[in-house]
């Protein structure tokens, strides 16, 4: 979240040209197409879509948490810190992720067992992993609790999942991912099911812990608000594809793809009361039948003849280290630009 | 503006839920005021957006606005006619007056019906709406008019995205020609591309049709975006009402302001601005809520009134008395229309 981290710092994770598909009864489906995307250390990069567009799929495949079958790994690659993942087998690739990289899901209610204590779920992992005593893991979940300022944490580790609030449930998880000390945090969707005043909260606590301990952080949303309030890079993902990628001031003042634009034109906004939204048409591609040419196209207001049958590129290289899978990617920048 | 532009009106509305302990001999124990005296206006042609975070007591609201829940205690008035206690058969001929767009299009249509039938099913109640024969060209009609196929009557919801299922919730609510629509969290759970397609149509239909909202969001942005008038509501109280450029641009009580400032700007280059006010803590429980203002306990002003050394908080800072002790009155700011219920109203809108 700062700038204060050279830019040559080597990647922690990165993810190239991943692609990643689904048997489904009606066929096979790409729910990821050719996505990469690498973090390092303190930087924050913003996975930004809507529902299908293969963000939360991406980051499963990253922690080997994909059921395959149905899921298939078509090609690509998942590196941590130069080590190829994928090419571990599955077992030690989620070993590997364990220990270093963890991930933070948007409903914490279902992702905690509510038959064991709060404090009990926060060391599982401390347990089997690093084999701590009950005494001493007892400790650490304390310390976690208070690490996310959760108040009165020697109290709340006995209790149980439902007796917290939303709000402290996330912190809860956020503690629980923390807790071996992670180099990156894959953080799906974390304050989506929370009140606004809580979802700054939250994401306030995370930003302060990854510059503390210089975490990698990739944040899987849809909200461009939260992303404009703290991501560094951004990717835009559409039908499974990275349309755009670039940094945050970049993606805001000059969009380069006419999705990004759209979208960041159709968000109602606080500080301007405007007549009538400005509306993308139509509504994202059916998985099982992805338009040919540009994904987008059916809905695009630049589309034209070659829109329709050549897919652009998947990464067009623009000035200032950004690119866009556009036919037109420098013209539409450059009209955002004015 | 005059009183017969009034289409609905809720006077120091209730509603109470006891909490009950026990198995065989349960005793009350306590009671939750989900909705603690709340008063609305309504004028025809107009959006009323009502804001509030969960536990606020928005839904209870509406769930006794359209008569599902008993109110406690305070009245509702339908064009200036008092229908809290109707029977039956007037409750009846009221919701043809109210109709509820619910948030979740995906469990708030019956999956095994077709979307002609559920459109439709509001003719076989009300029959004098739709002459029998005429009923399927009715459906048609109000299929076009939310912007979907009327080739597509047979289909069912399952054939349909999260935007076009909201649109035909829409249709049915719009089936009895009901001049208030409560949507309550219409477009939440919509994609953004879709959120603005239906809140568009929302505002054509309003303009074509003279409709009245009642809009409950917890998305501040959204109800900027519609809303003529705003209400926000904190633990079963509106603590803000105004027009929305009042409410929005001149905050007068602390909790609008913190919400306000919570919501993320998208522009990254106004992330440093400071604005934000940190709310700190949840929400308290409503079945025990502080006592004076039910926002003394996470209020930012209250600390720094001069003087206010009376009383502690659970975070160790002080408290004027006031606060802590006087429920602050719903009282008329710079313009009568707006007020803010804050004993300190005119502090905030100084700082």
């Amino acid at each position: 979240m700062t700038d204060q981290v050279p830019a040559t710092t080597t990647p922690l994770l990165e993810v190239e040209d991943l692609a990643v598909e689904f048997t489904t009864p009606d066929g096979v489906v790409r729910a990821v197409d050719g996505l990469s995307y690498s973090v390092t250390p303190g930087r924050t990069m913003a996975i930004v879509g809507e529902s299908g567009s293969g963000k939360s799929v991406s980051s499963l495949a990253v922690m080997g948490l994909l059921q395959m079958p149905p899921a298939r790994i078509v090609r690509g690659l998942i590196r941590f810190k130069g080590e190829d993942l994928l090419g571990l087998g599955p077992a030690r690739h989620r070993a590997v992720c364990g220990e270093h990289v963890a991930m933070v899901f948007q409903d914490a209610l279902a992702s905690l067992n509510p038959v064991h204590t709060v404090g009990w779920q926060l060391t599982e992992a401390l347990r089997a992993r690093r084999g701590l005593s009950r005494r001493d893991a007892g400790k650490q979940a304390v310390e976690l609790l208070d690490l996310v300022q959760v108040p009165h944490a020697t109290q709340r580790v006995k209790e149980y999942p439902h007796q917290f609030s939303g709000g402290m449930r996330q912190r809860v998880m956020i503690a629980m991912a923390l807790a071996l000390d992670p180099e990156v945090l894959i953080a799906d969707e974390p304050t989506t099911a929370l009140d606004v005043t809580v979802q700054a909260q939250i994401m306030r606590l995370l930003g302060e812990i990854q510059a503390e301990r210089q975490m990698g952080l990739v944040l899987i949303t849809h909200d461009m608000g939260v992303v404009a309030n703290v991501a560094d890079d951004v990717t835009v993902m559409y039908a499974g594809r990275a349309v755009e990628q670039a940094s945050v001031f970049d993606v805001y003042a000059a969009p380069a793809h006419p999705y990004t634009r759209a979208l960041l034109r159709s968000i109602p906004r606080l500080d301007q009361k405007g007549a009538g939204l400005a509306v993308i048409p139509g509504r994202p591609p059916d998985p099982t039948s992805v338009p040919d040419g540009c994904p987008f196209h059916p809905r695009c207001e630049r589309a034209e003849d070659i829109c329709r049958v050549d897919p652009p590129p998947p990464s067009i290289p623009l000035p200032y280290d950004r690119t866009a899978a556009c036919h037109f990617a420098e013209e539409v920048m450059n009209d955002a630009r004015g | 503006m005059p009183e017969a532009d009034v289409v609905l009106e809720v006077r120091d509305l209730a509603k109470h839920y006891p909490v009950r302990r026990g198995v065989v001999l349960k005793r009350q124990i306590g009671e939750v005021k989900a909705v603690d005296g709340v008063s609305l206006t309504l004028r025809k042609g107009r959006t009323l957006g009502l804001v509030g975070e969960s536990g606020s007591g928005k839904s209870t609201l509406a769930k006794v606005l359209v008569g599902v829940e008993k109110p406690t205690r305070g009245q509702i008035l339908v064009d200036g006619r008092d229908v809290t206690d109707v029977g039956r058969a007037e409750r009846r001929a009221l919701r043809r007056t109210i109709q509820m767009v619910f948030q979740d299009p995906y469990t708030s249509l019956n999956p095994r019906m077709s979307i002609g039938e559920i459109v439709g099913e509001a003719f076989a109640i009300h029959p004098d709406m739709a002459p029998a024969g005429d009923r399927g060209k009715a459906v048609r009609e109000l299929l076009d008019r939310v912007g979907l196929n009327p080739d597509h009557v047979h289909r069912y919801p399952h054939q349909f995205s999260g935007g076009q299922r909201q649109r035909i919730g829409i249709a049915r609510a719009l089936a009895v020609r009901p001049r208030i629509l409560l949507c309550d969290e219409p477009v939440s759970a919509l994609d953004v591309s879709i959120q603005g397609q239906v809140i568009n149509l929302l505002e054509e239909l309003q303009d074509d049709l003279g409709l009245s909202y009642l809009f409950i969001a917890h998305d501040l942005s959204v109800v900027r975006h519609i809303a003529d008038e705003v209400a926000v509501m904190y633990l079963g109280r509106v603590v803000e009402s105004g027009t929305d450029d009042e409410v929005y641009e001149r905050p007068h009580h602390p909790y609008t302001r913190a919400l306000m400032s919570a919501v993320p700007v998208p522009d990254p280059t106004r992330r440093d601005d400071g604005l934000e006010i940190m709310l700190e803590g949840d929400v308290p429980s409503p079945l025990d809520p502080p006592t004076g203002c039910h926002f003394h306990t996470r209020c930012w002003l209250a600390p720094l009134i001069e003087g206010s050394v009376d009383a502690e908080r659970p975070d160790g800072r002080p408290v004027p008395a006031v606060c802590r002790n006087d429920r602050p009155k719903l009282a008329p700011q710079e313009s009568p229309d707006h007020h803010a219920a804050c004993h300190f109203a005119a502090d905030v809108a100084r700082r």
